[in-house]
């Protein structure tokens, strides 16, 4: 009963050094432009509050907004994989024909939400367009503005799915439910 | 009337299975409806509860968590939680505590390191001829320690919702996930008693101090956060900043085992995690509000008020508040709906807003070992091919030292407000 180190050594291997990255498209680039912005602008905080003890102001706010934008063009991704946080387990105890009907009211449902959200974020939008940023000389409106754009492309893909789920058989969508995996916090 | 409305959608729209984000939202937006409130309220609550400057230590712990699995890293602490509690009778199973508990400081999340450093460890331990269902049992249990043990995202996002300081929780979470890692030990030496299991190896300084010095470096990662933040050097973003920074050096540079292709994964991964927990964020945001603008945690204030006004009766009503919650949501969307109600109540019987943290991101822990919504024994039942009724057995005796203490934590503030006041009060 003790471990076979070499064959230890593979197991490891396997599980840490994924490095396939099929499933990544041009789409998720905007995401990884704006996480790696959000990486460096705190660095750049961390920088200069403790090695030149003079941190920059507007890093805090810019941060911040950053935050927002990366949580709703992220989600995106998030949606385009289905990997969004579900409680998918009644799926796999449901009959196909019970799993399309209830994916289609989700996407038809997660659709009606999304466009609602993205509808009016361009109120806000326009409603704030005066309001400046408090360290930065930039209208609020642009931030809200990605915001918007973020969740309209979520209704198209949400709608998308939707229309995938409708016009497939009940088997098939149920098969695709029980292979994909939600993100693991 | 529109608030039942609410909840009943809420319900149902959780169990069709759509993600837990837009379940909140949607049903926040049909009150919002029913009400004739401003529409703009719904975005505008949900874009504000993402504005925050400390919700950006979530998604550099998350990339130092990636990264640090992604590095060649799980297997240095691997191997030296190893030599360092392997030679004990049930050995891989206090390395796999062990190893828990050391990843721990660098990962603040529990379904990640079930599912990362989890897999291998049942592997690792059925190969070496353990019973399947301790294996699976130890690892799920021993993944509950993450969220505890500082960094932890769940304590990230109760100081946002309470408004209290996340240096002060991370330092209060560790002697509760230290104990935890000690309860759990015990179990594992109680199970290698009575069923016989051999000893992994014998104890020899030499291996563990090679095996010291091999890890060295990545377990500097939990000093530099732990200590930092702890010892109030660094803000927990900037120590998140830090470990991020210091694992992509470690893998760039020191072992060379980063290549652009793993970065990229890592960031789409840590993306796709980050926007998956802020926008539960978000939508819970305007949900809380909701709850709020409805004085909600008033009228259950002061029903549990008018049963007791002992602090430690509360604390029961707040721990069955949450368990049961617990067992049905998803701990992220769970804290940021709980606490708005939960705290008033907590604060007008003088329970520590620290305190109260750990109390119910313990509890919460506890809910995803049980059914129906058991996340890390799903992760565990997909990676380790055993079914999720056998996964579920398999955890349940290893509930009982958790509960305990659990129960320790709750009545005896102690534990987790020590560390706090010698550093922070």
């Amino acid at each position: 009963m003790t471990l076979d180190t070499e064959r230890l050594k593979d197991d490891f291997a396997e599980a840490e050094m994924s490095d396939d990255i099929s499933d990544i498209s041009k789409a998720d680039i905007p995401a990884l432009l704006i996480f790696w912005a959000l990486f460096a602008i705190v660095l750049a905080q961390f920088f200069t509050r403790y090695v030149l003890n003079n941190s920059l102001g507007w890093t805090e706010e810019a941060a911040r907004y950053f935050l927002v934008v990366l949580c709703f063009v992220g989600a995106i991704t998030g949606l385009r994989k289905g990997s969004h946080i579900a409680l998918t387990f009644l799926h796999q105890r449901m009959s196909p024909p019970k799993v399309k009907a209830a994916l289609s009211v989700v996407h038809a449902g997660s659709s009606l939400f999304l466009g609602y959200a993205a509808w009016f974020t361009v109120e806000l939008a326009q409603r704030t367009s005066h309001q400046k940023m408090i360290s930065l000389n930039i209208s609020k409106a642009y931030l809200y503005s990605l915001v918007a754009a973020s969740l309209f492309i979520m209704t198209i893909i949400s709608l998308q799915q939707l229309w995938r789920t409708l016009t497939r058989s009940a088997q098939e969508v149920a098969d695709e439910v029980n292979s994909t995996a939600t993100v693991e916090i | 009337m529109s608030l039942l409305v609410m909840f009943v959608l809420l319900a149902l729209l959780l169990v069709l299975g759509m993600p837990v984000a837009l379940s909140l939202a949607s049903a926040s937006a049909v009150y919002i409806i029913l009400e004739g409130l401003p529409n703009v309220v719904v975005v505008h609550n949900m874009i504000n509860g993402v504005d925050s400057f400390p919700l950006l230590a979530i998604p550099f712990f998350i990339l130092a968590g990636h990264l640090m699995n992604s590095a060649g890293i799980t297997e240095r602490i691997f191997t030296f939680a190893r030599a360092l509690v392997g030679w004990a009778p049930g050995g891989l199973g206090h390395v796999n505590v062990g190893a828990s508990v050391i990843f721990a400081g660098m990962s603040g999340a529990a379904v990640a390191d079930a599912g990362g450093l989890g897999t291998i460890e049942i592997k690792a331990m059925r190969d070496a001829g353990y019973d399947t269902d301790f294996a699976v049992g130890v690892t799920a249990a021993s993944s509950t320690i993450g969220p505890i043990i500082p960094p932890s995202l769940p304590l990230v996002i109760y100081g946002v919702m309470a408004s209290a300081s996340i240096g002060e929780l991370f330092a209060a979470g560790l002697v509760p996930g230290l104990m935890m890692a000690v309860a759990l030990m015990i179990m594992v030496a109680w199970y290698a008693w009575r069923r016989d299991y051999p000893r992994d190896l014998v104890f020899r300084p030499a291996l563990v101090l090679a095996s010291f010095l091999q890890a060295f470096l990545p377990l500097l990662t939990p000093v530099i956060i732990v200590g930092g933040i702890v010892s109030g050097l660094f803000t927990p973003t900037e120590a998140a900043v830090a470990a991020a920074a210091y694992a992509l050096c470690l893998g760039l540079f020191v072992y060379r085992s980063l290549t652009w292709r793993h970065i990229l994964r890592v960031s789409i991964d840590t993306i796709e995690t980050s926007a998956a927990i802020l926008l539960i964020v978000a939508a819970a945001t305007i949900f809380a509000w909701i709850l709020t603008a409805n004085q909600v945690a008033n009228g259950l204030g002061e029903f549990l008020l008018s049963i007791s006004q002992n602090p430690q009766v509360i604390l029961i009503f707040i721990t069955l508040i949450v368990l049961a919650l617990g067992l049905f949501m998803e701990t992220i969307a769970a804290i940021t709906i709980l606490v708005p109600v939960l705290l008033p109540i907590a604060q007008q019987v003088g329970i520590d807003p620290v305190h109260l943290g750990i109390v119910v991101v313990l509890n919460l822990m506890l809910g995803l070992l049980t059914p129906p919504v058991g996340m890390v024994l799903y992760v565990l039942a997909q990676v380790s091919g055993v079914s999720f009724e056998r996964c579920l057995k398999a955890t349940a005796p290893f509930l009982v030292p958790l509960i305990l203490v659990l129960l320790l934590v709750t009545f005896v503030p102690a534990f987790s407000l020590y560390l706090p006041t010698q550093f922070y009060r």
